[in-house]
């Protein structure tokens, strides 16, 4: 490519942003080529990039920090009710014929939602989103499980949650996940639950004081009638900081 | 920032205390508006909550990241509006808030001292400049302006336009070479 071509008198402006459509173009399309142009496009974007600290500093509103984090956590909060858009309900739920297996697994458990339940997580989800303070926990799938992920949605001072999943492994014949809510690192079983399509699943945990009073919330694979301590290989965890 | 990539809410007051003051003040300069500019903060850091975990740390810094994101949605804003970019010189810093070159008490000293410093030095640069240059190049810059619009504004010949944005920008990265700036952190593509 010979002198003529080169476009380095136009890469200024070109990283100002200066040039019309058809300019950014003709340069961009050289740039593809040319790889001694590309070095001074570095260089010119530098340069232009500097500018960006250039203007003198101005003092904020003083509430601006907190109208910002405030919106953000709005964004938070709407974000993880967008990804709890009703799911395809899990099979035994579509199936209607495990409702008996699982009234007899989760019988007397009440405090600790009931799979298939997605219409009471689902209400309590609503609640949950709507009540000052509510906090969005981020739960992440560990070394054994790094597709999955999960939300898990309450109130620090309140009992009942929503665990939200994703990407959680299909389960064989006899086993459910449970989710557990650790204090002083000490596991407490909690519930009980079967993901759909895509390891999807929305589950209510109802803590047996304040969720403010746990550390951790951490899912594992178990026996269909739940564990006292968990057996399996932690699939989900994470903190629950205020 | 790899906090927020894990969805740690958390993490955003110390990124606030970093850069909030210094996006809300590049905003600022080229809106001219504080309501729009503190709108175009708030989505600034609504963008960096959602966009953490695409950021490359190996490409460009945060600031630069944050501030770039900032500038675009500054120039869409005035482009929206259609209002006429001022040269930072014909603005009246003064009636509009108070500059705080010397005042502020950062919650993060070592930051803010860090961008203090690197905005003088490159204001200082700017300042040498001579005055036809640096108005052309902010124009562009603030002003979101095309050479040819610039040559509209300020009624000069498009080719001079282009050739005092060309040797200011040259003359620019001599003056910031020699105030010791490190321009290449400032890259991000």
């Amino acid at each position: 490519m010979d002198d003529e071509q080169h476009v380095d008198a136009e890469l200024d402006a070109y990283a100002l942003g200066a040039l019309e459509a058809d300019e950014v173009a003709a340069v961009e399309a050289h740039l593809s080529g040319c790889a001694r142009c590309r070095d001074f496009a570095v260089r010119s974007r530098a340069s232009a990039g500097m500018l960006l600290f250039s203007a003198p500093l101005v003092e904020p509103a003083p509430d601006l920090r907190a109208r910002i984090l405030r919106r953000v956590h709005e964004v938070a909060i709407a974000d993880a009710a967008a990804e709890t858009a009703p799911a395809p309900a899990p099979p035994a739920e579509r199936a209607g014929a495990d409702w008996g297996l699982l009234g007899r697994l989760f019988g007397g458990r009440r405090d600790a939602g009931q799979p298939g339940d997605s219409g009471r997580a689902s209400a309590l989800l609503e609640d949950l989103l709507a009540t000052p303070g509510s906090v969005v926990w981020n739960v992440a799938g560990t070394a054994d499980a790094p597709g999955a992920a999960a939300r898990l949605i309450g109130v620090p001072g309140g009992r009942d949650a929503v665990l939200v999943t994703s990407g959680l492994p299909h389960l064989p014949p006899g086993r459910v996940y449970q989710v557990w809510l650790l204090r002083g690192g000490q596991p407490v079983p909690n519930a009980l639950f079967r993901v759909a399509r895509g390891g999807r699943g929305r589950q209510i945990v109802r803590a047996p004081t304040t969720l403010g009073d746990f550390q951790v919330v951490a899912v594992t694979p178990e026996p269909e009638s739940g564990s006292p301590a968990p057996t399996g290989p932690i699939l989900l965890m994470g903190e629950l900081t205020a | 920032m790899a906090r927020l990539a894990d969805g740690d809410e958390s993490a955003l007051g110390p990124l606030y205390d970093r850069y909030g003051k210094v996006i809300y003040s590049l905003a600022l300069r080229i809106v001219h508006d504080r309501p729009a500019a503190e709108e175009i903060a708030q989505e600034v850091f609504v963008r960096l909550w959602r966009s953490a975990g695409s950021f490359e740390p190996g490409r460009g810094r945060v600031s630069a990241w944050v501030l770039r994101i900032a500038h675009n949605l500054a120039l869409n804003e005035i482009r929206r509006r259609q209002s006429r970019p001022v040269a930072a010189d014909q603005f009246d810093w003064a009636s509009d808030g108070a500059v705080l070159e010397d005042s502020a008490a950062e919650r993060d000293p070592a930051m803010a001292t860090w961008l203090l410093e690197r905005a003088r030095a490159i204001r200082r640069a700017l300042a040498q400049l001579p005055e036809a240059q640096r108005r052309c190049i902010e124009l562009a810059f603030y002003g979101g302006l095309s050479q040819a619009e610039v040559a509209a504004a300020t009624g000069d010949p498009l080719g001079t336009v282009k050739s005092r944005i060309r040797m200011g920008m040259l003359r620019l990265r001599e003056l910031l070479a020699a105030e010791g700036v490190d321009s290449e952190s400032m890259e991000v593509t």
